[in-house]
């Protein structure tokens, strides 16, 4: 009987000892040089000479966690570039009606979170924020993309708009690569700053006290109509509008710590509700773009001043609206937090899961989707063989591009006008520029410059919107009170 | 023929042995290994830092300080009020069973539909606060005055106490009358009839719905991550949270350290359990 035990225990402890120790050998050296091999393939697959000479073989697994329909046509550019590749791409929420719906959004993170620890996740993950940079560093399941980046004699890091890139960052590591970005932009009531004795340069920044001492100073001179409302067509609603720039004041992601229970936060708080809107946090958010919509919020102001500012989204869309900008109209001005930080969205990031099966493909559909190309597309309208569309209207990342795709959006919009249809005769390089000279070098150099903060910080934003809603929409919670629930919630989840 | 018999009982034991060796054993010792690496990708062993951390780690301290809270509020509570309701139903002769059958109601309701339930009572929008503002308290005072952890308390004692009335109506069942008249013929009252015959024979009972209940302290997870979500207010904040949120973090290996030092901690706790219950047992044989 004793030593039917010494041999079950000596069993069992084997057992435990050999499944304990049997993955403890390092795989990323292994990995990285997978992924990093000596003759590494250049930059834009379909100009450069090494991608030329080594022909790309192999299938990848592309995951978007939200729906994003260019991904497949991006995917079929770089197929046809590369005949022995095969990409697959998947969407996490397919239906745009799961979106925010918790179970449909909890069982597919749950899955893709065991799918990633477990070594089973796909190739490529398109990550719109779910996970935050510091999360891929401490789990260890995404590649350090610098590493290949630095590795690469093709990949210029000085050709990409590197202070976004510096806001993925986390120890110098880079595990999130964004192949576009779109920036927030107000446009002032000139009148209402002119009597405020504020004036502004396109492109400066403005936070949300400068924006309230306007208001403040109109309110008190009487210069506001009856029903005033902050926004244009109130779009965001004061929460939503100005949360989003001042969130990296009170957050300190790498530091684990907030200071939401700070006076300034709660005096944030009180000035913000004060603000006349007609927009809850919980109506969600109105996107509005274009040279019309600014005329329309030009013409409701000539009158009588119904509202003190038009907010967009900065992209390649909205560029030739910022040559009809109305007298009566102050911008573009970049919203920031009072820190000076200008937070920033991406429709397409890309992740690399150490699952990842063909590490060196993978990096080379990422420089695919973010290094300079030699002849641009403008989404599906204008796509002559061999271009590509890389940036879907939004700022690409490299800066050689916002020229090339920049140039082309002007022109393809000044020849569609209202109509949404290309004439077939369109031909971009017989066509002036719609860009004053020295436009892009300008707008280069002013987006170059700005102090980027990521706003995408996993998933914070579930614990902090329903404590808003109550502050902001149902009128349930004290300032106070409210600063001390986003203290307390958000304080654990950054000391997790 | 002792070999062949041993043989046959292992037999029969093989396929549950099995399913315990692959779906809790192996799994088990595995993350053991996930704890004593540095992250997923360098699988670098690092000792016991990651235990290092997770105990140095205030938040992990603060949950396992509400989880201990919790558990001494509501296992004694839940034991104490399913006793007291076992007695009452033994000694009802009229309704007993519609009281039983209402008793036992929470084992079959699907958890959904109790969270459902208690969201509409104890939800910030919810009818006990309602009933406080109709009362003419302050809605200041309502939201900086609610009692997460009262709460939770209730929830478990809905869930579980059904279940220990099962257990403890069984065990009170086990005692013969004679006992009862045996006392009664002696002058004893009911206070020493209880001391003397119900809790001595209901001893064995009552250290199994202690087992029980603290298994079942950890089950409520579920209805109060309905209730208040992943990140709760900080007095409620459970050690189930912290892994939970880990999980969805991806950090396997602070995941894994918490569950082993969760796992040691309950695992002593137990063993404390089946010590006091052997010790009592042998003390009234």
């Amino acid at each position: 009987m004793r030593r039917e035990r010494l041999v079950l225990s000596a069993a069992s402890v084997f057992l435990v000892v050999a499944l304990t120790f049997s993955g403890c050998r390092s795989s990323q050296d292994t990995i990285y040089s997978q992924a990093l091999p000596e003759d590494s393939p250049s930059s834009t697959a379909e100009d450069s000479p090494a991608s030329q000479d080594k022909e790309l073989s192999g299938e990848l697994t592309i995951l978007s966690v939200y729906e994003f329909s260019n991904l497949e046509r991006i995917a079929e550019e770089f197929e046809t570039l590369h005949p022995n590749v095969k990409l697959n791409v998947e969407v996490g929420i397919t239906s745009s009606a799961d979106l925010g719906m918790a179970e449909p959004w909890e069982q597919f993170m749950e899955q893709l979170t065991t799918e990633l620890m477990s070594g089973e996740g796909p190739d490529i993950l398109v990550d719109p924020g779910v996970f935050t940079p510091k999360q891929y560093q401490q789990s260890g399941v995404a590649y350090d993309l610098r590493e290949w980046m630095d590795a690469d004699p093709d990949f210029h890091l000085e050709e990409y708009y590197e202070n976004i890139l510096q806001a993925y960052e986390v120890d110098g590591d880079q595990y999130t690569l964004p192949a576009n970005f779109w920036v927030s932009v107000l446009y002032l009531n000139k009148e209402l700053c002119d009597a405020a004795g504020v004036s502004c340069s396109a492109w400066d920044t403005v936070d949300y006290t400068e924006i309230l001492d306007i208001w403040r100073a109109a309110e008190n001179q009487g210069l506001l109509a009856q029903d005033f409302t902050l926004e244009f067509m109130d779009q965001k609603g004061p929460s939503s509008l100005f949360f989003d720039a001042e969130f990296p004041c009170f957050v300190d992601v790498k530091a684990g710590t907030c200071s939401f229970d700070s006076p300034e936060f709660i005096q944030y708080l009180k000035d913000t509700k004060s603000i006349p809107s007609n927009r809850t946090l919980s109506q969600g958010v109105v996107t509005m773009s274009g040279s019309a919509i600014m005329g329309d919020f030009s013409r409701s102001n000539q009158e009588e001043n119904h509202s003190l500012l038009l907010y967009d989204m900065l992209s390649l869309d909205s560029l030739v609206s910022l040559s009809e900008i109305p007298e009566n109209c102050v911008g573009p001005l970049i919203l920031s937090s009072r820190e000076g930080e200008v937070s920033f969205s991406t429709s397409l990031s890309f992740v690399v899961p150490t699952s990842c099966s063909h590490p060196e493909l993978a990096w080379e559909f990422l420089k695919f989707c973010v290094a300079p190309v030699e002849t641009p597309a403008f989404y599906s309208f204008y796509h002559p063989e061999g271009s590509v569309d890389i940036v879907q209207g939004g700022f690409p990342v490299a800066k050689e591009n916002l020229l090339s795709y920049g140039e082309l959006y002007g022109k393809a919009y000044q020849v569609m006008g209202g109509s949404m249809t290309i004439p077939d005769d369109f031909d971009p390089a017989s066509m002036d520029s719609p860009f004053p000279d020295g436009f892009f070098t300008q707008l280069e150099s002013v987006v170059s410059h700005y102090r980027f903060a990521i706003d995408s910080l996993g998933r914070v934003g579930e614990i902090y919107t329903p404590i808003l809603q109550q502050y902001y929409d149902t009128d349930t919670l004290s300032a106070e009170e409210c600063a001390r629930q986003l203290q307390e919630k958000v304080g654990i989840w950054l000391q997790e | 023929m002792r070999w062949k018999q041993r043989g046959i009982y292992w037999l029969f034991l093989l396929p549950s042995l099995l399913g315990m060796l692959v779906f809790y054993v192996i799994p088990f010792g595995y993350s053991l290994y996930y704890a004593l690496i540095d992250n997923m990708g360098s699988r670098q062993f690092v000792g016991l830092k990651n235990f290092a951390g997770t105990l140095a780690n205030q938040l992990f301290q603060s949950a396992a300080l509400n989880t201990t809270v919790f558990m001494g509020i509501s296992v004694p509570l839940g034991m104490g009020v399913a006793l007291l309701l076992s007695l009452c139903l033994q000694r009802t002769k009229r309704g007993r069973v519609p009281a039983t059958m209402v008793l036992l109601l929470p084992l079959v309701v699907p958890s959904g539909t109790m969270v459902y339930f208690w969201k509409v009572l104890f939800d910030s929008n919810g009818l006990v606060n309602e009933f406080l503002l109709r009362l003419g308290v302050s809605d200041q005072w309502v939201v900086q005055h609610q009692c997460h952890m009262g709460v939770l308390v209730v929830i478990f004692l809905w869930k579980n106490i059904s279940y220990n009335i099962v257990l403890f109506w069984s065990g009170l069942n086990w005692i013969p009358k004679t006992y009862y008249e045996q006392m009664a013929l002696e002058g004893a009252g009911i206070w020493r009839q209880f001391w003397n015959v119900t809790w001595i024979y209901l001893s064995p009972t009552t250290f199994v719905v202690m087992l029980m209940s603290i298994v079942n302290n950890f089950k409520v997870f579920k209805e109060v991550y309905m209730l208040y979500g992943a990140y709760p207010s900080a007095d409620i904040y459970m050690l189930q949270h912290y892994m939970n949120n880990q999980f969805l973090s991806m950090n396997m290996q602070k995941l894994c350290s918490a569950a082993y030092l969760l796992f040691l901690v309950l695992g002593v706790l137990l063993l404390v359990v089946f010590y006091a219950q052997k010790r009592v047992t042998d003390a009234y044989q």
